[in-house]
Parts: C-alpha cells; structure tokens; sequence
C-alpha cells in the first residue's frame, strides 16, 4: 500500500508539470493526489465499494487543497485539478468506448455506468467539500478561492 | 482609455481565465470585478465552456454586446493562478486599466514547461497510473515507454502535421497502442490492457468528464453539455485508435492478444 501511495505521488506530480502547475506547488499537488489514493485504498479494504471509497477520497481531498489553498496563497483549482488526477475514471470511459467499438453490448453498458456512477461522485464529493464553510480553513470572510 | 477599449479588456480578460482551465464561476466574477472597477455600468455576462457573451452600457447611452469564441486549450495552472491574483489586485483597486493590460500581455506569454520534459513526465505518469489500476512492473515499464512516445508524437508530430483534434487523438493513442503490442508480443508484460490504459492516461479525458458533471451540480446545463460531448468524443477518437491497431496487429502477426 505504501507503494501505491509513493506511486500516486508520483503520477501526480508528473501529470501536474502537463497541467503547468507553478513548480513551487509541485510537492502540494503531489500531496494532494497521495493523500487521495491513500483514502481511496483505506475506503477498499473497509467496505469495497468503489463509488463510496471515490466519494470519500474526493471528499477529503478538496477540503485538503482548501486548506492547502490558503496556505499557499493559490486556487484551489491547482491542487484540486492535479490531485483528482488518480481517481478520475479514465480506465472505465477507455473500456467504454473500447467494448463499442469492439461491439460488445452488455460490457459498454455496464462499463459506462460505472465511469457515469464515478464521475457523479467525484463531483458530489467536491461541491460537498465546497460547502464547507471557508472559515474551518482559515479564511476571514467568505470568500471562494 | 476610452469605454470601448476598457470592455474589450474586460472580454480578454474573461477570454484567458476561460481557455486556459479557469471555471466559470471564477470568469464571471473575474469580469465583474475588473467592470465594477474600470467604471463600466451595467455590465452582465454570459459564459459557457467555449464562449462569452456580455453587454455594457457604454457613453451613457448605448448598448453595446460583444460574442466571443474561445478555443479550448490544454489546461495551464499557472495562467490561472496569475490570472486570479490580478484578479483579485483590480478587486481591491490596486491596478489600473494600464497596468492590466500590461500584466495579461505578460500572462499570456507564460508557457507550459520544456517539451522534452513534458515527454518524460508523461512517460512517468503512464507508467505510475498502470501500476495503479493494478498492472505489473514490467506493464508499468512499457507504459511509461508507450506513454511517452505517445506524448512525443503528440507535440513533436502532431503539433505541426496532423492539426486538428480528431487525427492527433487517433493517430497518437495508435502509436502508444502499438508499442504495447510489440512489446507485448515479445514477451514484455503480463496484462495488455494494464498496459494501454496506463499509456493512454494523458489523452483520457477524465478531467472534463468530472468538470461537465460539476457543472450540472452547478445548473450550468449548457457548459456541462459541450464539455459532456466533448469528452464523449475523445473517449471515442482514443478507441478508434487503440482497437484499429490490436485489430491490424493481430491480422498481421496473427499473435492471439
């Protein structure tokens, strides 16, 4: 699991230099995107379900790069971008796709509710994190970063 | 500056916030503030994905509108955030119409990182993200040789033959297809697939699928429609390059992959 997490960190970084994220945020966003995956395993091995472990990743991540984003002094969208880089569901829209054009029915169906069912979640658990209020990280007045 | 040039300003403003990965809501609060502050009245705009519509009153007695087009381009973090720190310096009145000017010249200048770097960190990227979704070391190895050739054809290639968007998909997720084959083909590598997603995670538009689906939860409908359909599409052109290759491989090698 350590290996994974190193590895998210990783990912992430190399991604965040193709998003042309300042190089001062680099270690940030890396964090970001660790600390992500880490709460997605955590969320696997405690009940296996991908949708809930994504929810909760994203969930924990956004108000991580809130929080990140007041310490930096930067949007929130720098690390938020880079860290949800690991969980987007980029596996299950390729299978979707790949299952049409291979004619396979059934497989797209299923395979395409599952990238919907991710992307749904991923979205839900940021506007969740959003709505917290920016007081808890730091900030004066409501502002949104 | 006369009131046309500051609403021009304004627009280029909005324009480069947009384009360069900026959400919505962050463009329309950019454009009001900058309006508010350089002295344009009843400003009000109307931003999608890729265009802006906004009106003004200009002189005290004319509407005036302006449509703009904007062209999506790959997401670069660092305009937006320099784009939301001179937002925030006109909000707080701290710079003038000048000065604006000046600093968005200077923002639109900035660029991503070197190309051979940006190469070698999708390679890494690839190669992380197919041990993620569950490949081996070697998969990972091929991924990140497959990713960065990918990426290589990509800005090397593509960049200047093979312009527009629906070619550079196909063609580039071919060619990082048909290194996974060869090397698969030859005995490097456990899982295929592992492989090809890995090496495809640059192209994969799993960003704008989660930011269409953000901006419903926003009720902006018609954004999250374009964005929706885009990512539809590339998922789409990405599949059309990786099954015609494994579909050509396997005719010629006649390897069963």
């Amino acid at each position: 699991m350590i290996l994974q997490v190193i590895l998210a960190f990783v990912g992430t970084v190399a991604f965040s230099v193709l998003f042309g994220a300042p190089p001062r945020h680099f270690l940030y966003c890396g964090l970001t995107g660790a600390f992500g995956w880490w709460v997605y395993l955590v969320g696997m091995q405690l009940n296996g379900s991908q949708i809930v472990s994504t929810f909760a990743a994203t969930f924990l991540l956004t108000a991580l790069s809130r929080w990140f984003s007041t310490i930096r002094r930067t949007p929130t969208i720098v690390f938020l971008i880079c860290g949800i880089f690991a969980l987007v569901p980029g596996a299950a829209i390729y299978s979707t796709a790949y299952y049409l054009f291979a004619g396979q029915d059934f497989l797209v169906l299923q395979s395409g509710g599952l990238a919907l069912k991710l992307a749904v979640s991923i979205a839900l658990g940021i506007s969740f994190a959003y709505a917290l209020p920016s007081r808890l990280f730091g900030w004066k007045q409501s502002s949104r970063l | 500056m006369q009131q046309k040039e500051l609403f021009d300003l304004v627009i280029s403003l909005g324009e480069t916030m947009l384009s360069n990965g900026g959400e919505i809501f962050r463009t329309n609060e950019m454009m009001e503030h900058a309006a508010r502050q350089f002295g344009l009245h009843e400003f009000s705009v109307f931003t999608i994905t890729n265009g802006i519509l906004a009106s003004v009153v200009v002189d005290g007695q004319l509407h005036s509108a302006q449509v703009r087009n904007v062209h999506l381009l790959p997401i670069c973090l660092s305009r937006v955030e320099a784009m939301n720190t001179l937002s925030r310096e006109i909000a707080m009145g701290l710079r003038t119409p000048e000065e604006t000017l000046q600093r968005l010249e200077e923002i639109q200048k900035m660029g991503l990182a070197p190309r051979p770097i940006r190469v070698l960190c999708a390679g890494i990227g690839s190669g992380a993200f197919s041990y993620l979704v569950g490949g081996s070391w070697a998969d990972c190895f091929v991924a990140f040789l497959a990713g960065s050739s990918l990426y290589a054809f990509l800005s090397y290639v593509c960049k200047y033959i093979f312009t527009s968007k629906i070619l550079s998909t196909i063609l580039s997720s071919a060619v990082a297809t048909l290194v996974c084959c060869v090397f698969f083909s030859f005995g490097t590598g456990t899982q295929l697939d592992m492989m090809i997603i890995g090496s495809i995670f640059p192209l994969v538009p799993g960003v704008p699928l989660t930011n269409s689906v953000r901006n419903f939860l926003e009720s902006d409908y018609l954004a999250g429609t374009i964005r929706l359909v885009d990512a539809l599409l590339t998922a789409g052109y990405i599949a059309v390059g990786v099954s015609s290759v494994m579909y050509l491989y396997s005719l010629l090698g006649g390897v069963a992959l």
